[in-house]
């Protein structure tokens, strides 16, 4: 089979540098026509470094090509690109190599209009001048599934969402009909359901102009969708390669099935009523056991029940009824509200104590709006909420203050949330010192760095010393220094590689056994969510849906959104690579009129425990 | 209509920035002493009768709130009156003003003829010896006193090399000297907020998804990152103008320019308040209009504001 294929890229022996620092060592892999090879690694495997130094833009970021041959065959004619002139480099760059980067949302340039961005290359390439270049623009749109393509030329960036700004990257990088693509993490910033938009739009791209896909990305789910080819790496040095299926089923390396093992795999916990670690072979954590990637370990039974139903005899730790929270928007020569976010609407649901509620959605469904109305970080327009019984809101501003002690708040991004110019000792005792519960710094500090498994060294280091897995373990350290009793993990480990997410997750989930602790997980990746919680609430467009049991909701979906969310995780199957209709419908805006509310849903219970919105129409 | 309303605002905002400004030198200038006192100087035999005729006079003797009306309207329908000792006041003031104007504009244009190219020439090649160079030579720049710059400029070139002339206006060889006095502090400034507005966005990701279509790195540099800078760049100016302003005042002195500057001091040693009064209040105006055009120039330049 191989015999047939054209090759069009062959990377020989390449070494990267930045600087003194190597950073790909002795690389070398072939692209077909029409293929798509996968180059999987961690952060600083220097899968980006290679994407980058094919497109011949590795100066521009201060690294270079040491040794080694990039060619790329273009009809008969074989262009070396490590040794190109630039003006020669510039007809193949955007025009025969097309790349797609990470970040949709720094993407696109936010003064220019999509359209002039578009055309841009297609005057530059292809010579197409003022209305052909727009209605080619316009068919580019289409053909990226953007609604209304004609309007959508005259946009700027801000106007449009995540989802929608990789399409037009995508249309981009396709107007001038590329030999080969290059996707650099194109859905690594997206969420779940987008990314299996974008996804099958990349395939749908491929299979109509044959394209070659070179696909970069650290997640095992996804290249396992994409690839036909995989090649890992490690730190530099390509450790394995193969054809996607051999390395899917027969895994060469430890390091490939470490990758897959830390992959949260959706149904991988069917007929478990308990959450489960998951299983990190060849990790500090769970050094010595066993080398089979399939078999996960079973959690001790906790001494709380692990699987709450609605009905249980204990009161709840948190109850919210009907907790409403708006952000009014100002407009007008008067700046009046004419306008609110409907961010939560009518959202009840309890927490008990030891119980991880998991709170799942898309970005703009209100989710971490429901945190923050928890942690009395914003105020609800209406609702109550009940803190071991008492009412939160009206209580007095001291019984407040201790609920904001009880209640913690993991942010989402854990290089934002802590002080640059602080010591990690400094940050972890700032809430101590506020509560009034610091007794011994230094002991305090180290026992807290242990409980997240971090040496207590780092108490005198600056968060730019860390790594992302360890900046978010001092932010749970930072909680933790509280002794909360709910804490509030928001995207805790959506910004940090699969195998770093696994390890955040399992830490967590001793914390919760060790202390007795609640969660409110609040994620976006249902196959997270299936490890870690007891119960799980489903929110579109600030209400919730569906909610029940974690095996209720993962076995049993009912409403069309949950089941929605639940089919868009990739499966890590070489053999079935999933075909999904693609919807040119976003989900419709929370911002309403003042005189025009919501629909607010009503439930029907199909089960104990489990409930489901009345209104199963999504748009 | 967002952008009717936006600027509705803006303007309104601007208008009563001004009306908050010209009451306070009004205030100020009255709180200085009796101008009729200051009018007939310290000799000895003023009688009450005197005082009296000059503040009828001047209408000195109508309320506060009633003089500035006046004040206002006149300046607005260019009827100033006149001043104690020089005449009318609006063909000095407009004279002042062409003088600055012109020493403004030209060191202004000439300051961003020659930081704008090396501004991005240092962001582009961050920390090479070019770049080392610039810097240095802006920090230079920045250290010294405006009026210690032009006495130095006006030894070397008018009175030991003889070239230009020393002071005063007669034509354009004297516009040199001053010229080049603020130019070269201005341009000190413009360099470090131009390199490092451009150093922040040619490492977005945008800059470097345009690379990536193939686009030459003129086109890169000139259209996709320089539109984007030109935001922050803009914004510095319009905070700059008010310096620029202050500036000018001392180097129109050194160099005897007949500026708004050199009138607002010999107003000041004559103790000629309508004319000072004026002077500042109309350069206040001057500077609240630069900055709403900076805010016109937003619009224009960012559809995030345009959009909103």
């Amino acid at each position: 089979m191989t015999s047939l294929l054209t090759p069009i890229l062959d990377v020989r022996n390449l070494t990267l540098a930045f600087g003194k620092m190597p950073v790909v060592n002795d690389l070398s892999f072939t692209v077909n026509q029409g293929e798509t090879l996968a180059i999987v690694g961690e952060s600083g495997s220097g899968k980006s470094m290679t994407s980058l130094a094919i497109m011949g833009l590795l100066p521009h970021i201060g690294g270079r090509v040491d040794s080694g041959s990039i060619e790329f065959k273009d009809e008969g004619k074989i262009h070396e690109l490590t040794s190109l002139s630039d003006d020669d480099f510039r007809r193949i760059r955007g025009n025969d190599i097309a790349m797609i980067f990470q970040e949709p949302m720094t993407s696109l340039n936010p003064v220019f209009s999509i359209g002039s961005q578009i055309t841009e290359a297609l005057e530059l390439h292809r010579g197409l001048k003022g209305a052909e270049a727009e209605n080619e623009a316009a068919r580019l749109l289409d053909l990226v599934r953007l609604p209304n393509a004609k309007a959508q030329l005259k946009r700027y960036p801000h106007q449009l969402s995540g989802g929608m700004r990789q399409r037009v990257m995508i249309a981009m990088a396709a107007s001038c009909n590329p030999k080969l693509l290059i996707a650099d993490e194109p859905t690594t910033a997206l969420d779940v359901t987008i990314q299996a938009q974008v996804l099958q739009i990349i395939r749908d791209m491929q299979s109509e102009l044959n394209t070659a896909v070179i696909f970069i990305s650290h997640d095992m789910g996804v290249v396992a969708e994409m690839a036909d080819d995989i090649i890992v790496m490690k730190r530099g040095d390509m450790i394995e390669s193969n054809s996607a299926q051999e390395i899917i089923l027969r895994p060469g390396t430890d390091y490939t099935r470490q990758l897959m093992a830390a992959v949260p795999k959706i149904g991988a916990m069917t007929g478990k009523s308990a959450p489960e670690k998951f299983d990190l072979i060849g990790q500090s954590e769970q050094a010595g056991s066993s080398g089979k990637p399939e078999t996960a370990q079973q959690a001790e039974p906790t001494s709380k029940p692990d699987n709450k139903p609605f009905d249980n005899d204990d009161s709840p730790l948190v109850s919210l009824k009907k907790v409403t929270t708006h952000y009014p928007i100002r407009s007008g020569f008067w700046g009046k509200v004419r306008h609110r976010v409907h961010a939560a609407e009518s959202i009840s649901f309890d927490i008990y104590a030891g119980e991880t509620v998991a709170l799942v959605g898309e970005s703009g469904s209100g989710k971490s709006t429901v945190g923050k109305t928890l942690q009395q970080l914003v105020t609800p327009a209406g609702g109550e909420i009940l803190f071991r019984g008492q009412e939160m809101l009206s209580a007095p501003p001291e019984v407040r203050d201790r609920f904001k002690r009880e209640i913690q708040y993991v942010f989402q991004d854990p290089y934002g949330s802590l002080n640059p110019r602080k010591t990690i000792k400094a940050s972890l005792l700032e809430p101590m010192y506020h509560h009034g519960l610091v007794s011994d710094p230094a002991r305090q500090v180290a026992e807290l760095l242990e409980s997240v498994q971090l040496p207590a060294e780092f108490a005198s280091r600056y968060p730019h010393e860390f790594s992302g897995g360890q900046r978010q373990r001092i932010c749970i350290a930072r909680a933790l220094a509280c002794k909360p009793q709910l804490i509030i993990a928001d995207e805790a480990v959506s910004a940090l590689d699969v195998s770093v997410q696994a390890q955040v997750v399992n830490l967590l989930m001793d914390l919760q056994k060790e202390r007795g602790l609640s969660y409110l997980f609040i994620s976006h990746d249902m196959a997270v969510v299936e490890r870690i919680s007891h119960r799980v609430a489903v929110m579109y467009l600030g209400q919730i849906v569906e909610m029940g049991t974690r095996q209720q909701i993962f076995e049993n979906p009912q409403h069309p959104y949950t089941q929605r969310l639940l089919s868009a995780v990739p499966m890590m199957d070489p053999l079935r690579k999933p075909q999904r209709p693609i919807l040119d419908v976003e989900i419709p805006s929370p911002i309403r009129a003042i005189e025009n509310p919501p629909l607010i849903h009503t439930y029907r219970e199909i089960n104990i425990g489990h409930i489901v919105a009345e209104n199963l129409v999504l748009f | 209509m967002p952008i009717v309303s936006y600027f509705i605002k803006r303007f309104l905002q601007a208008a009563f920035v001004v009306v908050v400004v010209s009451l306070l030198v009004a205030f100020a200038i009255r709180m200085t002493g009796d101008p009729a006192m200051m009018m007939l100087g310290e000799s000895a035999n003023i009688t009450e009768a005197d005082l009296h005729n000059i503040r009828e006079q001047m209408g000195l003797n109508r309320p506060f709130l009633v003089q500035y009306w006046g004040f206002m309207s006149g300046l607005f329908s260019g009827d100033l009156g006149d001043s104690f000792f020089r005449g009318a006041i609006a063909p000095l003031i407009w004279q002042a003003m062409k003088a600055t104007m012109l020493l403004a504009i030209i060191s202004l244009g000439v300051s961003m003829l020659i930081s704008l190219p090396l501004g991005i020439y240092a962001a582009r090649h961050k920390n090479s010896w070019g770049d080392q160079c610039i810097r240095i030579l802006s920090l230079t720049g920045l250290s010294f006193p405006n009026f210690w710059l032009g006495i130095m400029l006006m030894l070397l070139f008018s009175v030991t090399l003889k070239w230009l002339p020393v002071s005063g206006f007669s034509g354009a060889s004297s516009l040199i000297l001053p010229a080049l006095t603020i130019g070269i502090i201005l341009t000190a400034s413009n360099l470090r907020i131009i390199r490092s507005a451009m150093l922040e966005v040619l490492n977005s990701q945008y800059v470097m998804v345009a690379r990536a279509k193939g686009l030459s790195e003129h086109r890169v540099i000139y259209r996709h990152a320089l539109r984007n800078s030109a935001i922050t760049i803009i914004t510095y100016l319009g905070l700059q103008f008010g310096a620029l302003m202050g500036g000018l005042v001392v180097v129109e002195l050194v160099f005897n320019w007949p500026g708004m500057g050199t009138l607002a001091i010999e107003s000041i040693a004559q103790r000629d308040y309508p004319i000072l009064q004026t002077v500042v209040t109309v350069l206040a105006m001057l500077i609240v209009f630069v900055n709403l055009l900076v805010d016109v120039a937003y619009v224009m330049l960012d559809p995030r504001i345009r959009l909103e």
